[in-house]
């Protein structure tokens, strides 16, 4: 689902690449985050998970993606929202489904960087 | 919308993130900054095409805006060195003797409806999930329902 999000947004706004990114890796680190969970916050698995990406999408706005744009940060957010439910239930799974989703996770953020640096799409 | 089946924590969290992103696009008009300041630059934001502009003012501030405002001065390029001045909320911005019209853009509410959209749609899934999940009898579901 955040991959189709990421392809609408993509589709929507053809001249910001990086708000594709922003959602795919806003996605990614909430999975990834979920995977790495400890199993005994599974029931603030996901809330714990999106305020850490508040704060970590804030800090990378104003320490990496500068100048800071709020836009920027929400649609890291979005990434985390789209994948709420699910790093929801990943917190009470234990053993491979958490490795499956950790590698889905590491992906997502891989391909969201790649997404961001590797690609210029739109006039510059 | 199925509110009633979906977590609490993720209709708060999609309603935030919605928020932030209606907010930081109103930023874009300048209608709710205000500034009282020398203008250090305006330059192109280099990654997004044509709909923004970065205004550096002299406090440190580089602010994305859109590029209507900075159309409507006669050499945009060349506003460097001259005060720029408007109260929040205020629809017009002064720098030196020129002045410019404040409006939200197309593009806020291009991310307004697209932010709208996703919330909509993480919210809806989740509830629709926690359904089924009932409907099914499966001992998750009210986990699902309740967790956070």
């Amino acid at each position: 689902m955040a991959i189709g999000a990421a392809l609408a947004v993509q589709l929507v706004f053809p001249y910001r690449h990086d708000w594709p990114a922003h959602l795919l890796g806003g996605a990614g680190a909430m999975i990834l985050g979920a995977a790495a969970a400890p199993r005994a916050l599974h029931r603030l698995t996901a809330s714990i998970g999106f305020v850490a990406l508040v704060a970590l999408s804030w800090a990378t706005e104003v320490q990496i993606f500068h100048p800071f744009d709020l836009v920027d940060a929400a649609f890291t957010l979005a990434g985390a929202v789209l994948t709420f439910q699910a790093a929801d239930q990943l917190g009470r799974c234990r053993g491979r489904p958490r490795a499956v989703a950790a590698a889905w996770g590491a992906a997502l953020v891989v391909a969201s960087l790649w997404y961001r640096y590797g690609t210029s799409v739109g006039p510059t | 919308m199925r509110l009633r089946g979906a977590p609490w924590p993720l209709v708060v969290a999609a309603a935030l993130t919605f928020a932030l992103a209606a907010w930081g696009a109103a930023q874009w008009s300048l209608i709710p900054i205000a500034i009282d300041d020398q203008v250090v630059a305006v330059r192109y934001q280099s990654e997004s095409g044509y709909h923004w502009r970065i205004l550096d003012l002299d406090d440190g501030r580089h602010l994305v805006i859109d590029r209507r405002i900075t159309d409507q001065f006669e050499d945009w390029e060349h506003l460097g060195g001259r005060r720029a001045t408007k109260a929040a909320g205020e629809r017009e911005l002064v720098v030196g003797d020129e002045r410019a019209g404040l409006a939200l853009s197309g593009e806020f509410w291009k991310v307004v409806l697209t932010m709208g959209a996703i919330g909509a749609t993480a919210i809806w899934r989740a509830g629709r999930a926690v359904e089924r999940a009932c409907a099914t009898g499966s001992s998750d579901a009210g986990g699902a329902s309740t967790a956070g």
